[in-house]
């Protein structure tokens, strides 16, 4: 073991063969002989093993660093004297003309010229590639030591910047300021406003150009942004191009085509793109889009949307989808709001929206005072029908502009969320619009709408269509600002189908319902629920007391069948609460003793089972089923049923008592009845003038009704219905309100709204104690705007009538603010 | 001396004491003392001693030799024969390659012992053959021996049964310690160093150890290249075998560098030798030149030596004097200058002559010179050519100085080092932000007074590239009644941090961030958030930050697939992380945890 | 290019200066970083097109070890903890100087 361990160890030799080596001179002319051969390409007969060996001898010879110096001066040689003498002389005179050539054949001369040259250029480079990755192969002992022992930089690095020192920057002739690289320069910016302007260029070759400027540093450490490409390439073919496309931009505009515009810029960018990929580098991509941007889009896409007769407008006039998604992605590009195009989008919404909310005050038109409700029945129908019709159309109208420029959000907007808020607030922008001197209507036409539909417009309608039909509906509700006003109407509309059942469907009644909870919240529907709530609570009530009626009382009585209606007074419009004027204090009508009887039992019931209640009578809301008998002249008799309105039931029965013919004036039936004039004067007419349902007679016949008027009972009616409707003149349908009609909407609306106002207020102030004027009126408008809009002076107001009430106190002036009085 | 100072410092160590461990407290409670202990147990092997003797004496008065009292009753003749072959057998046996191996077992006996080694192998090679009776060693029963009979406790062989009850004691514990230790120790200290590499070392590397192996039968290293010397200086030092015979290797006239990281082994002639025997030194580097003394100095400048770069570490025994004269000397031609270390000369004067005449300097470095003060720092900003500069001041320094003297050279500054200076405020940072243009490595570490804000202020749109190598460790608050920091964080924390991996993440190389403790979770988080890479980070420093979890980490090694080494010391909510093949984990708990888990006792 | 192409065959030649041969795969030999470069088949070395590595300045008993050292490489390529190769003291010193020479 010890005679082991004991074993020299031999030192090392540099090379078994002590020979020739050891002299620097030999090994470097060795050394620099081959690699001539290397750039000469004529490597193989070289052995690596020799040539690294040389270098390996010379660095162990600690002369490492004066290879180093060699190697450049070898290599700069090599370059000034053959390489950049091959390139220069591929630079034909065409080149180096100014930019701007424009003849066509000289730029055609110019344009092989300049392909020599990169040609020459491009081998140049890669030869120089390639060699000196050889080279630096061959060296990579002496560029280990170099760069370990003395921090150079590598030998491939340097000599990299040798070529771009001695090749690219050096001037094409001796007398001139021009480089080599001047001319590659403006060769390739050449070569692009050529394939720009139409023309087929060998892409291939130019980025292989590119690829030596992206391989080339302006310094030494080659950092990623000291690429020459970066550093003095890329910011010339930015600048050309910005000319080039505010003249483009230029051109374009003056065509007047928004169309083309839009096609070229689109073209443009894909062309540029693909530039990017083919001919020039990645690098450059977004860079060269910020120009087209700017240049091109940004500069003039307002213009572009607003161009007379082919801009926006006649796109979207003519649903132009193409064009409208070109625009659209063009404007994305430069503004996240695409200004020019939503405001073009909304004037437009909003100006077709104005023809549709004209059309259909145009069509109701012809009814030239809205009050024509005291002239004859035959002329005045006509009108009120017209108008509603309108209403119907205007949401057809609106419905059909939505679906438009829904189908263009979709198909050309791509759903843009921008986009689709501005189209949303212009409709409801036209929508909210008041119309000429009256305020919007849409409220009360969305709601006839519905109405007509869910009293015939769904007939014979799948189950689908009435979903699609009411969604539709919802959608336009959801563009009205005033929702309490909707729900005023809707409640109106509703109490006459529900309590006239009218209704097509009550499944579609309450589809509905549950259609506005989903879009506009549970308070809203409440009371509209409580409205059908009390539907079925009186059918169970009916049916209960006609058993209590059965049981109870004597069974002979010839008795008078009962169908009541019990409804919660605050859920109700108040139209129908309180069609009594409620200024005057009315005894309420005298019913005749039968149904006075029936009436008193039912109440005496009622009570019974609810105590405390108050039951007051809606006699204008109601119907009775009677049957008459007409005593012929011929002594025939002629039973027919009868379905009038309680009033005029009223009416009827006080005939029974008076003897054929004798008569009853206006006055004499007021009396006896103390029906409201009104609906007296109604119910006369519709059973002395209606031509079908004359069951009495007037003397003198007219259409007015006068206090002296007689009435007879009318033996000889005629009808070929063994039942016969006779519905009450006006107030039975749901139709536009008049003038009148609406200024007491708008009266009971804005008290309502007082009241919310007010409730929210104190809401507010309960829970806050004190607040800023400014805060507390923000808080108040957050809190209603689901409902409404309310107005800053009512809210004012309420809060003056609250301090007055002592309900909150001024605690502070400036800035106000308001305290809660507990 | 050395022996000297030992004896001096015991004795003033009998004077302190320590403080008890836990079980000498428990011995001491119930009346136990190591003295005692080690009473009963010589009383004991006494009590035994006799007792054997007692037997023998007994049992075979007549028979001295011990070795042969089993052979009772046996005929002169036959014993004489059988001592014959006894001895052929004997011989035969130490020849054997299995009484080497046996013998290099017991290490240290005399030569004499040879012969009861061979012996004792005898025995057991006599033990019966297969086929063969004997009775149990532990029950006493007769069976019959097979090639798989085991040895009992005393050598004897066993039964079926009895071995079968001791293999079922010894076996696995035996099998399993010595699978698990198989180099686990070689491996937790490699992992210490970050080596975790995958596969084998370079051929280069591994002959590099075994020359370090075999030095001193070594002569000559031949035509050795220098790059190799200076990793079988670094190796050797490591191992602190250079000594003046392994220095000469070193020392060969062609070369021009010498590289001696631990030169605490050398004498003063041996530091002469090193200038007179390589004329062409231009790159000097010696650490721990404890005995290099004025007159090497004096040697060196008469020789006329070429020295661009020179670092000496704790040459204490060179005066200011020499120093200046040196400074005077070498000063036009130096390139490099790193001195640390030295508490006996350097003083403000002397630095003030090195700034003086040391003109071209591109890189100094200062570290540890206790006489350093102001004054020096002040001087250094004449440097007009320093691309590098790496500074430890043990003097409390003038913060304007500092700003200044930074201030006029930082533009050119290629790396930048400043250790210790714990009353630079914002302003420096600031300074560095506003002048430094081409800085690839920055340290600025234990600073407790640069805010966050200031580090944001300072990576936040910094006109100067990525930087490479940054060291910012150190920089937090330290006020240990509010260990969270003032609201405001001092330091390098949350934002800092992410101002610096935006600016420089796509370069870095090497991040030391330990004791920045004020960088939450959050932060880290952002920082290598998923998608974000950083390609170049080899090595990262995260000690003492608790806020580092297993999720973190393991986002690290997510967002960097270059990562070699992770140092995680005291980061207490790393538990469990999934660490890559080729990362090295240092620090932590998992290094602890693996040790105890592979004893498996 | 055309006639180094055929001649990429597996195997390659690495000759000693004293004229050993030794016949390894192809990867094997480019673990030395020198051995690699010379192979290159886009450079036209007559190493390249011959697939023979003549290695003047080392000794058939070096490159022997030099080529049981590229097979233990390849071996324990993908494996941590690689127990060391064993090297006979006395070579140590000119294994490491070709090491260095062959980048290995």
């Amino acid at each position: 073991m010890a005679l082991r361990a004991r074993q020299k160890i031999r030192a090392p030799r540099r090379g078994l063969t002590v020979t020739k080596t050891d002299d620097f001179e030999t090994n470097w002319k060795d050394l620099s002989t081959s690699l001539r051969k290397i750039h000469t390409k004529d490597a193989s007969n070289l052995s690596f093993e020799q040539l690294y060996r040389n270098s390996y001898n010379i660095v162990l010879m600690m002369r490492g660093e004066e290879l180093y110096e060699r190697i450049k001066v070898l290599e700069r040689e090599w370059l000034e004297e053959e390489v950049q003498k091959r390139v220069t002389a591929s630079i034909s005179p065409s080149l180096l003309l100014a930019t701007h050539v424009d003849v066509q054949d000289q730029a055609n001369e110019r344009r092989e010229a300049g392909e020599r040259f990169l040609a020459v250029l491009k081998e140049a480079w890669e030869d120089h590639q390639l060699c000196m990755g050889m080279i630096t192969d061959v060296l990579m002992y002496m560029d280990r030591v170099m760069s370990t022992d003395h921090r150079k930089p590598s030998i491939y690095v340097v000599v990299m910047a040798l070529f771009r020192d001695h090749v690219l920057r050096s001037p094409i002739r001796p007398d001139t300021k021009t480089t080599v690289y001047d001319v590659l320069e403006s060769t390739v910016l050449f070569m692009i406003q050529l394939e720009r302007s139409g023309h087929i260029i060998d892409r291939p070759l130019i980025r292989h150009c590119i690829y030596m400027l992206e391989g080339l540093y302006e310094t030494i450490t080659e950092e990623e942004s000291s690429k020459l490409y970066l550093t003095v390439f890329e910011p010339a073919f930015l600048e050309a191009s910005r000319k080039f496309y505010q003249a483009e931009g230029r051109r374009l505009l003056e065509t007047g085509d928004a169309a083309t515009f839009c096609k070229s810029a689109m073209d443009r960018l894909s062309e540029e793109t693909e530039r990017c990929i083919d001919t020039l580098s990645s690098l450059t991509e977004a860079k060269i889009k910020d120009v087209l941007d700017n240049e091109l889009i940004k500069n003039n896409i307002a213009e572009v949307v607003k161009l007379e007769g082919t801009g926006a407008r006649n796109m979207l006039d003519n649903d132009r989808i193409d064009n409208l998604r070109s625009i659209y992605v063009l404007s994305a590009r430069v503004d996240s709001k695409k200004t020019p195009l939503t405001t073009a989008v909304q004037k437009r919404i909003v100006e077709m929206g104005r023809e549709v909310n004209a059309s259909a005050i145009a069509s109701a038109a012809p009814s030239k005072k809205p009050e024509a409700g005291e002239k004859k029945p035959s002329e005045k129908e006509k009108p009120v029908n017209l108008q509603t019709v309108a209403a119907i159309k205007w949401v057809d109208d609106i419905l059909a502009l939505k679906a438009k420029f829904d189908n263009i959000w979709q198909n050309a907007f791509q759903c843009d969320q921008v986009m689709q808020s501005a189209i949303t607030s212009s409709f409801s922008e036209f929508i909210n619009l008041s119309q000429g001197a009256a305020d919007s209507r849409s409220s009360e036409y969305l709601s006839l709408f519905f109405d007509e539909n869910l009293k015939k417009g769904i007939k014979g309608k799948t189950d689908s269509e009435v979903d699609t039909l009411l969604d539709n509906g919802i959608t336009l509700l959801r563009y009205i600002k005033d929702k309490d006003m909707f729900e005023a109407y809707y409640k109106k509309h509703l109490s006459r189908r529900l309590l006239m059942k009218r209704s097509v469907s009550m499944d579609a009644e309450r589809q509905m319902i549950s259609k506005m909870k989903m879009e506009v919240g549970n308070q809203f529907t409440q009371r509209l629920e409580a409205m059908f709530k009390d539907m079925t609570i009186s059918e169970d009530l009916t049916s209960s007391y006609k058993e209590h009626v059965r049981q109870s009382s004597d069974p002979d009585q010839k008795k008078v069948e009962l169908d009541i209606n019990v409804l919660t007074s605050t859920m109700w419009p108040m139209e129908i609460m309180s069609n009594v004027r409620s200024e005057d204090v009315q005894l309420s009508c005298i019913f005749p003793k039968e149904v006075e009887s029936v009436k008193q039992s039912f109440e005496q019931f009622y009570l019974g089972k609810h105590n405390g209640r108050k039951l007051s009578w809606q006699a204008s809301m109601g119907t009775a089923d009677i049957r008459a008998t007409f005593q012929r002249s011929n002594g025939k008799t002629q039973r027919h049923e009868l379905n009038v309105s309680t009033y005029a039931m009223i009416i009827l029965l006080l005939f029974n008592d008076v003897p054929a013919g004798e008569s009853l004036t206006y006055t004499e039936i007021q009396a006896q009845t103390r029906i409201p004039d009104h609906d007296l004067i109604r119910n006369l007419q519709s059973l002395a003038v209606a031509p079908k349902t004359r069951v009495l007679k007037k003397d003198p016949m007219s259409k007015d009704v006068k206090p002296t008027d007689k009435f007879f009972f009318n033996h000889d009616f005629q009808s070929p219905f063994m039942k016969v409707r006779i519905g009450v003149v006006s107030g039975s349908a749901n139709k536009v309100e008049n003038q009148d009609q609406r200024k007491e909407t708008e009266k009971k609306m804005s008290e309502e709204r007082g009241a919310s106002i007010e409730a929210a207020i104190v809401r507010i102030m309960k829970q806050r104690k004190t607040l800023i004027h400014s805060q507390l009126m923000n808080e108040v408008l957050t809190q209603l705007s689901a409902r409404f809009v309310p107005d800053v002076n009512m809210i004012k107001k309420r809060i003056e009538s609250l301090i007055d009430r002592e309900y909150l106190e001024r605690v502070e002036e400036d800035p106000p603010t308001y305290g809660y009085v507990a | 001396m050395y022996q000297q100072f030992r004896a001096e410092r015991r004795q003033t160590r009998n004077q302190i004491r320590g403080p008890h461990s836990a079980l000498t407290d428990f011995l001491a409670s119930n009346n136990i003392s190591a003295a005692q202990i080690h009473q009963n147990h010589q009383r004991r092997l006494r009590d035994f001693e006799r007792q054997s003797a007692a037997e023998r004496q007994g049992s075979s008065p007549d028979d001295s030799d011990d070795d042969e009292f089993q052979h009772v009753g046996e005929s002169a003749e036959d014993r004489k024969k059988r001592k014959r072959k006894e001895a052929v057998a004997l011989a035969k046996i130490k020849q054997s390659k299995e009484f080497a191996r046996h013998k290099a077992r017991r290490t240290g006996g005399p030569d004499d012992a040879d012969d009861e080694i061979a012996r004792e192998m005898m025995h057991q090679r006599s033990q019966p053959l297969p086929g063969q009776l004997e009775n149990c060693e532990i029950c006493g029963k007769r069976f019959t021996v097979t090639p798989y009979s085991k040895a009992g406790p005393q050598g004897g062989l066993l039964c079926s049964k009895c071995s079968k009850a001791l293999a079922d004691d010894e076996k696995k514990p035996k099998a399993n310690r010595r699978g698990a230790r198989s180099g686990r120790r070689q491996n937790q200290s490699n992992l210490l160093d970050g080596l975790a590499h995958q596969g084998a070392l370079s051929l280069a590397e591994m002959c590099t150890k075994k020359v370090a192996d075999n030095i001193n039968d070594i002569e000559e290293f031949g035509d050795l290249p220098s790059q190799l010397l200076h990793r079988l200086s670094q190796i050797l030092c490591k191992r602190r075998v250079l000594t003046p015979r392994t220095l000469n290797l070193f020392l060969r006239p062609d070369l021009d560098s010498i590289d001696i990281y631990d030169a605490a082994r050398l004498e003063t002639h041996d530091f002469e030798k090193i200038f007179a025997l390589m004329p062409n030194l231009s790159h000097v580097n010696i650490r721990f030149a404890g005995q290099l003394k004025d007159k090497v100095i004096e040697y060196m400048l008469d020789r006329n030596l070429q020295v661009k770069r020179l670092q000496l570490d704790a040459a204490n025994l060179v005066s200011d004097a020499y120093w200046q004269q040196l400074f005077q000397k070498l000063g036009p031609q130096l390139e490099t200058l790193k001195l640390s270390n030295l508490d006996f000369s350097l003083d403000d004067e002397t630095i003030e002559v090195m700034c003086l005449y040391c003109t071209p300097l591109r890189r100094l470095k200062l570290k540890q010179c206790w006489k350093a003060g102001n004054r020096s720092l002040q001087a250094i900003s004449g440097l007009t050519s320093l691309e590098h500069l790496s500074l430890d001041y043990v003097q409390e320094i003038e913060i304007e100085i500092l700003l200044s003297t930074i201030s006029k050279i930082s533009p050119r500054l290629q790396t930048l080092s400043l250790e210790g200076f714990s009353n630079a405020d914002d302003r420096l940072l600031g300074i560095i932000h506003d002048n430094c243009r081409a800085l690839t490595k920055l340290r600025f570490s234990d600073n407790a007074v640069c805010t966050d804000r200031g580090f944001v202020n300072l990576f936040t749109g910094w006109a100067n590239p990525p930087l490479e190598n940054v060291d910012l460790s150190s920089t937090r608050d330290v006020d240990n009644t509010n260990p969270d920091g003032p609201k405001d964080a001092t330091g390098l924390a949350s934002r800092g941090l992410v101002a610096l991996m935006n600016h420089s993440g796509s370069k870095l190389q090497k991040l030391n961030i330990a004791s920045c403790r004020h960088v939450s979770h959050s932060a880290f988080e952002e920082i290598f958030s998923a998608g974000t890479t950083y390609p170049n980070l080899k090595e990262l420093d995260v000690s003492f930050h608790t806020v580092v979890d297993d999720y973190v980490v393991g986002r690290i090694f997510q967002c960097c697939p270059k990562l070699q080494k992770l140092v995680a010391f005291a980061c207490f909510n790393l538990r469990d992380a999934q660490v890559p093949a080729g990362v090295a984990l240092i620090g932590g708990l998992k290094a602890q945890d693996s040790i105890v888990l592979q004893g498996n006792y | 290019m055309s006639a180094s192409k055929p001649s990429q065959s597996e195997y390659v030649t690495l000759v000693s200066g004293d004229g050993f041969e030794f016949v390894i795969p192809r990867s094997t030999a480019c673990v030395s970083g020198t051995i690699r470069r010379m192979l290159e088949p886009s450079s036209r070395f007559s190493e390249a097109v011959t697939g023979r590595c003549v290695l003047e300045n080392i000794s058939g008993i070096v490159l022997e070890k030099v080529c049981e050292y590229f097979c233990y490489n390849e071996k324990n390529k993908n494996q941590t903890y690689v127990p060391d190769m064993d090297i006979p003291p006395e070579l140590c010193l000119e294994l490491l100087m070709a090491a260095d020479y062959l980048d290995t």
